[in-house]
């Protein structure tokens, strides 16, 4: 099947989305490949329990914030506003989750009712519902 | 507060026979967002709305009606003048 012709503004659009998708798939690949390899490393008893020499958690937290900056300053570049407004409403979302579990949590800890909020659940949590809203946002 | 705001972007377009794409293209926002505007999904900001207005060489008001405008307290501007 031939494909149609597209016009310069079609092509333009295009390829804009598709900058915007290889963007998107390395600031995944580096976040998965930085999530993995901290689970590999800090490999204990329980889940990310073991210790990790310093060198590889100061590469890691560099690897991070560098993919965070250059990541959110490329998108901002390549994205429209439809897109900034889903992401930040993906995010306010994600942050209401945070505040509304975080606190009541941390207080029946110290009431001891309840364990420690855990670090990687509430990153999780924060996570997760940041982007299930930022999806049903985009194509609801 | 609800306050819809139907739009002719879809008609608009098709009178140009130009795509989504093609539009988007030339707004220099994406597919997506020209398709969330036509649905009304989202309200497009005041500076795209005006791209828009001159994309089609016409006014705002001609693309995007605010059909709740004269009916909210304290949004009486339709008619005011």
């Amino acid at each position: 099947v031939a494909r149609p012709e597209l016009s310069g503004a079609e092509e333009a659009e295009r390829q804009k989305r598709r900058k915007w998708w290889t963007m998107l798939g390395v600031s995944g690949l580096a976040g998965a490949g930085t999530g993995l390899g901290f689970v590999v490393a800090a490999k204990g008893d329980g889940f990310m329990s073991g210790p990790i020499p310093a060198w590889l958690a100061i590469a890691f937290a560099a690897l991070y914030v560098a993919t965070m900056i250059v990541g959110t300053i490329a998108m901002k570049r390549m994205t429209d506003e439809v897109e900034i407004h889903n992401n930040l409403w993906g995010m306010a979302i994600g942050g209401s989750a945070v505040l509304l579990v975080y606190p009541p949590w941390w207080m029946l800890w110290r009431g001891e009712v309840a364990p420690e909020p855990g670090h990687e659940a509430l990153f999780l949590l924060l996570f997760a519902s940041a982007i299930l809203a930022y999806l049903w946002k985009k194509y609801r | 507060m609800s306050w819809d705001v139907k739009n002719r972007l879809k008609v608009l377009r098709a009178e140009r026979d130009w795509s989504q794409a093609e539009l988007g293209g030339r707004l220099g926002v994406s597919r997506q967002a020209v398709n969330a505007i036509e649905t009304g999904k989202y309200d497009p900001s005041l500076p795209l709305a005006f791209k828009i207005a001159r994309l089609f060489d016409t006014r705002i008001e001609e693309i995007f009606d605010d059909e709740g405008g004269g009916t909210e307290a304290g949004g009486g501007a339709r008619g005011a003048a």
